[in-house]
């Protein structure tokens, strides 16, 4: 398997706030592959944003980050300086917001915006010193004539607007949300990106609406070979858009692996109370089923499995450090659960509840949790990725089948 | 027994509706239009804009009932909830409201209706006062209402606190201490607080994790059991509505294009942009990558809808001049009531206006229904 497009390893985003350490983000991991779309699903708070602000380098002073790796193409992200930062945001990596209408800027053509993306990542051969822009932007305007400016008009066009010369004189104001949305995707293809991180591009917009984007979005992966991290709180938004998806409780993945594992057979609690909670189109529950609780607070977050107050199958193990494990699935995409109901040694029942916790289950738990603490250099303890953990050797093989047995019939 | 608004006798207020006759609430021929802002020329001489946000609205809700309203953004359902509990004025058509004419209701009468219709607001971070404790919010209707004073108001409080799920210590909490589905629990309390008989609920949980909606869908379920509620729900999304409701209506540009029950809006939809809509909903358990929307750009202005089926310039089945010439009136479907019937064997029937259990659609497709549609089925 060729390197991932975006590789990250042991991603640790902090907050100091008044009332001690926030942890946003908790040490997750994750790979995305060339002309891959990642989602990443879950509710408000639980680090879905910032995890894309922190691969970005886009939270400034504001929160500590700490990665064992951020690799983007082989590069280190955290390593580069902010000016080689900024010309990849925008250019290899951009960004989509969930409000267009804040993310572009009112009182500058939509024209104008996407042309000054094209100068700045483009080689158009136009100046775009400081005095240069400014003259465009308040003097002069982009000259119609110019190579941006038609290749502005070019992509209004590839996002599906219609009479985009004209189009691209108008303001923000004067767009529909949807339409809107699409010049923001226009602005994000202008630096001919090989990522696009998208938080929540669909969220503003009616159902219609959101099919047309996300279309878009699909289409133009499709066609340009770009990955998509796909950022929602809309499980039928990541079941009918992602590739592979990551659910995200209280800062850290639960769950990572291939939509249709995670949705046919998901085996982390949360991710099923997820799914169960969710009033679906075509089902006759009178009663939803609702996930008892609230959220923990996660200024200085205990360790342990964040999500042990509200399952229904906690048992003794669950205040222990998580670990990964690998569960056995259909495709060939790995299936990664954060859950020590998937440790071999531990037993679980028909019904998913864990009965008598032994020695041996305890001893396997300490050995993964060795394993993972040796770092990234470790070759086990590379996340996510099948090929790497197969040559990890046979301490870390898949979970055996009594581990998972007891899932079948929850759901 | 039922209270007669227009008088001043307050007392029987609260008591519960009639079982027998009619609908608890009926609005007919509900228009509301907004004059748009003109400059001072166009006020002295040009011709005066309206914003036609609902435009002919017949519903009526039942007791115990569900009515859910959907549609996009600016189809006027916010519009139109407000005027179900007269929050605004409609410019033309009447509303009744337990067999009372309350469409020129004011003071008095007014004021009691509000202790029988009640809202549900959409953000619950500004539909209640940052200043106020969740107690004062919940306590204000009962003194307004002169329902319940001191230590009494004080008991009834923490009842209903009980009742929506929190707790006494949160009495004198402020909004802000409160998470998302706690002030939504608190914007219920303070609904519940008059003991209404209907209540109008605005894109209720919307701004809500899904966690969190099923929790306050549960809630508002089980307090129509209890209490005998009705709600009008009004939300733009389709799985939600169908979850909560008995019966729908879409909404289109101001208009409702279907209505019925909720088996035969999601069973057996008719209008093609009701199948439309239902077509775009991403599925949790639907076949992947399956966007293809059948709605094509986006709802034209409400100033100036176009002629015939507001519709028409989206409509993926559109079926030519007929369609911009007359605007479809709402009929009857024959053979609803739940049982999926192929497109070609439904009849037309006419309506009879009275029974709004039936499911009932504004299209010129229902005329020529033996025919093959260009859209296959939504829900296959």
């Amino acid at each position: 398997m060729t390197d991932p497009l975006l590789d990250v390893r042991g991603l640790k985003t902090s907050f100091e706030t008044g009332q001690g350490t926030l942890t946003a983000v908790d040490g997750i991991s994750f790979n995305i592959e060339s002309g891959e779309v990642f989602g990443v699903v879950g509710e408000s708070g639980s680090g879905k944003s910032v995890t894309a602000l922190s691969v970005m380098r886009l939270l400034d002073d504001a929160g500590t980050v700490e990665a064992d790796a951020v690799r983007f193409d082989g590069t280190d992200l955290l390593s580069l300086t902010e000016s080689e930062m900024r010309s990849i945001r925008g250019g290899e990596i951009s960004m989509i917001f969930q409000d267009p209408m804040t993310s572009l800027n009112p009182v500058m053509t939509i024209g104008e915006q996407i042309a000054e993306v094209v100068r700045h990542h483009g080689d158009a051969g136009e100046r775009t010193g400081f005095w240069s822009e400014m003259t465009r932007k308040y003097v002069t305007g982009t000259s119609t004539d110019s190579h941006s400016w038609q290749r502005a008009v070019e992509l209004l066009e590839t996002v599906g607007i219609p009479e985009p010369e004209k189009r691209a004189t108008e303001y923000p104001h004067q767009l529909s949300g949807g339409m809107r949305q699409r010049v923001v995707i226009a602005q994000a293809l202008a630096g001919d990106p090989s990522l696009i991180i998208a938080d929540e591009p669909t969220t503003a917009l009616d159902v219609s609406i959101e099919a047309q984007i996300l279309n878009e979005l699909l289409e133009l992966s499709d066609e340009f070979g770009i990955s998509v991290l796909l950022i929602t709180h809309d499980l039928g938004v990541v079941r009918e858009t992602c590739d592979r998806v990551a659910v995200m409780y209280a800062s850290e993945f639960m769950e990572t692996g291939h939509v249709d594992d995670i949705f046919e057979d998901p085996h982390h609690p949360y991710t099923e109370g997820l799914l169960a909670s969710i009033p679906r189109i075509d089902d006759d529950r009178e009663w939803l089923s609702v996930i008892e609780g609230t959220v923990p607070d996660l200024i200085d977050k205990p360790s342990g499995c964040p999500f042990r107050d509200r399952c229904e199958y906690a048992f003794e193990l669950c205040d222990r450090p998580l670990v990964e494990y690998e569960v056995d699935a259909p495709g060939t995409e790995s299936h990664i659960v954060r859950c020590h109901r998937e440790n071999e040694h531990v037993p679980v029942d028909e019904s998913g509840h864990v009965g008598e916790v032994t020695d041996e289950a305890v001893a396997a738990l300490e050995r993964r949790l060795d394993v993972e603490a040796r770092g990234p250099d470790a070759p086990t303890a590379a996340p996510v990725d099948a090929s790497a953990r197969t040559d990890g050797g046979d301490r870390l093989g898949p979970a055996e089948a009594d581990a998972d047995g007891g899932d079948g019939d929850e759901y | 027994m039922s209270t007669d608004l227009s008088e001043t006798s307050g007392a029987t207020a609260g008591d519960p509706p009639d079982a027998d006759d009619g609908p608890l609430l009926r609005a007919t021929g509900i228009q509301k239009y907004f004059a748009t802002e003109t400059g001072l020329l166009d006020r002295f001489f040009g011709e005066p804009q309206y914003v036609k946000a609902v435009d002919g609205v017949d519903l009526a809700v039942g007791e115990r009932e569900t009515l859910g309203l959907v549609g996009e953004s600016g189809c006027g359902k916010t519009t139109l909830g407000r005027v179900l509990s007269r929050l605004y004025d409609p410019s033309a058509g009447t509303l009744e409201f337990d067999g009372d004419d309350i469409t020129g209701l004011s003071g008095d009468g007014l004021k009691r209706l509000r202790k029988r219709v009640q809202v549900i607001f959409q953000d619950p971070m500004s539909s209640l006062n940052p200043r106020k404790t969740a107690g004062e919010i919940v306590g204000k209707p009962l003194e307004v209402h002169d329902i319940a004073a001191g230590d009494a108001k004080r008991d009834r409080l923490v009842d209903l606190f009980d009742e929506v799920g929190l707790q006494e210590s949160h009495l004198d909490r402020y909004p802000h201490e409160f998470s998302g589905g706690q002030r939504q629990r608190i914007g219920i309390a303070r609904a519940l607080a008059v003991e209404p008989d209907l209540i109008i609920a605005d894109e209720p949980v919307s701004a809500l994790d899904v966690s969190v909606q099923a929790q306050i869908i549960n809630l508002m379920k089980r307090l129509q059991d209890k209490y005998g509620l009705s709600y009008v729900f009004i939300a733009h999304d389709l799985s939600v509505v169908k979850h909560i409701s008995d019966r729908v209506a879409v909404m289109y540009l101001g208009q409702i294009v279907e209505r019925g029950r909720k088996e035969d809006i999601f069973g057996n939809p008719q209008h093609p942009y009701t199948r439309s809509l239902l077509h775009s909903i991403p599925r949790v358990d639907g076949d992947r990558k399956r966007h293809e929307s059948l709605l094509e750009g986006n709802p034209p202005s409400p100033i100036d809808p176009p002629s015939g089926c507001r519709f028409r310039t989206r409509c993926p089945e559109y079926l030519g001049d007929e369609c911009a010439d007359a605007e479809p009136q709402l009929q009857a479907v024959a053979g609803a009531s739940g049982t999926v019937e192929p497109p070609d064997r439904v009849e037309t029937v006419s309506t009879d206006g009275e029974s709004s259990d039936e499911h009932a659609v504004a299209c010129h497709w229902l005329d020529k229904s033996g025919e093959r549609r260009a859209s296959q089925d939504p829900m296959s």
